[in-house]
């Protein structure tokens, strides 16, 4: 009697357990968050404001229409940014075309694989 | 005196003999559950490995389901998905064999690995207290609904309403019945809508911002285009342009599917959170 007693007030206690709506209620939808662009943020020059700035209108009407994805991380649209403020104008976007003519999946072999991402590493 | 050096000699190493003695098993677990029910969760793990390691599968059972619900308070559910099911396997009795599995299937679910969960939860015997099959059927609601089999949602949400709330039904079908009712907007008819006019499926689905941009984005290319192929010949304008029209166009359709579709569960969400609250059996 002890024993049946138990196991209802144990079973009763494990659905209270996983009947918990809270665990299941985030599963269905999950809302787009709009990006937030880092690389556009803390601009020490002029020059990085227009280089952003660019930057920023071509994430908002180019591609946020585009059905292809960058096969690296950062994408070739932040790494240009990025190799601008880190090298300045010139090469910065010389090295942008070098990654822009790298962008093809072709050698997986030579980078590190973001796992969380699936996608290749490759910073300026 | 070396009378008195033996006897001190003696007594000080039954003293070190003692208090340098090993846990055994059955205080290695102890010590794991009594972490486990504080809240020490890492220290709670490291002694259910060892009892699993040194055991001989008498502490199994319990000891991977602790592990099991350590990794779920951690939010590593893959992980606790398979500590519950190593606890099936060292399970010998039905209800704990059940209790498992509704476990792993909510793990899985937490996961949102649905199919798993389902092979999971129709595999379960019948055999079960009330309260067990109430757990499952709810589990098997959030299953189906998950991957969009209303229908079979439905009816488990309803089996796992306990027959002294039966008014609770009512409300579940009504629930559902207004989920149904829900068609606009459609992503089927978005895409096409925005296959025939880049931007029209946007604006179909509510988004001016992006109805507008797709519209100038697509009809800027096919201007550029138009002028070329006038200016200097076909050819020259479809090696140009078309891979551009072509890149935005597409992406410009697919962008409207996504977008109705995400307005569409958008709207059925806050359906699914009613359907929950009114679905759980106590």
């Amino acid at each position: 009697m002890k024993s049946i007693i138990f196991l209802c007030l144990l079973s009763s206690a494990l659905q209270a357990q996983l009947i918990d709506a809270s665990h299941y209620s985030g599963l269905y939808h999950h809302p787009v968050e709009p990006p937030k662009y880092q690389a556009a943020k803390n601009n020490t020059n002029e020059i990085q404001m227009v280089f952003s700035g660019l930057f920023l209108f071509y994430k908002f009407a180019f591609s946020s229409q585009d059905f292809n994805k960058c096969t690296f991380h950062p994408s070739c649209s932040e790494f240009g940014l990025l190799a601008v403020k880190k090298h300045g104008a010139l090469l910065g976007m010389l090295s942008t075309l070098d990654r822009l003519q790298r962008c093809n999946g072709m050698s997986p072999e030579l980078y590190t694989i973001d796992p969380e991402r699936m996608l290749l590493i490759d910073h300026p | 005196m070396p009378t008195l050096r033996i006897v001190f000699g003696l007594i000080l190493s039954l003293l070190t003999q003692i208090a340098l003695q090993g846990q055994n098993l059955e205080e290695t677990f102890q010590l794991g559950k009594t972490n486990f029910l504080m809240g020490n969760d890492q220290a709670a793990s490291l002694a259910l490995e060892r009892v699993i390691f040194f055991g001989q599968g008498q502490y199994d059972a319990q000891a991977f389901e602790m592990l099991g619900q350590i990794s779920s308070r951690a939010s590593q559910f893959e992980q606790a998905a398979r500590y519950f099911g190593s606890a099936v396997q060292a399970s010998f009795d039905e209800i704990t064999v059940a209790r498992n599995t509704l476990f792993k299937a909510s793990a899985q679910l937490r996961n949102e690995d649905f199919q798993l969960a389902l092979i999971e939860l129709l595999g379960m015997s019948d055999a079960l207290p009330d309260s067990l099959i109430q757990a499952r059927e709810f589990l098997l609601g959030v299953s189906y609904f998950n991957i969009q089999n209303f229908a079979e949602s439905r009816q488990h949400f309803r089996g796992a309403i306990p027959p002294e709330a039966k008014n609770r039904i009512g409300q579940i079908d009504s629930l559902f019945n207004a989920l149904e009712s829900i068609k606009h907007p459609n992503p089927k008819k978005a895409k096409l809508m925005s296959i025939f006019l880049p931007g029209l499926g946007q604006f179909y689905a509510g988004d001016i911002k992006n109805g507008i941009n797709s519209l100038l984005l697509t009809g800027g290319f096919f201007t550029v285009g138009f002028i070329v192929a006038i200016n200097y010949s076909l050819v020259d304008a479809m090696v140009a342009v078309v891979p551009w029209i072509q890149r935005y166009y597409v992406g410009g359709f697919n962008r409207a599917a996504g977008i109705a579709e995400n307005k569409k569960k958008s709207k059925q969400d806050k359906l699914y959170q009613l359907i929950l609250l009114t679905a759980r059996p106590n």
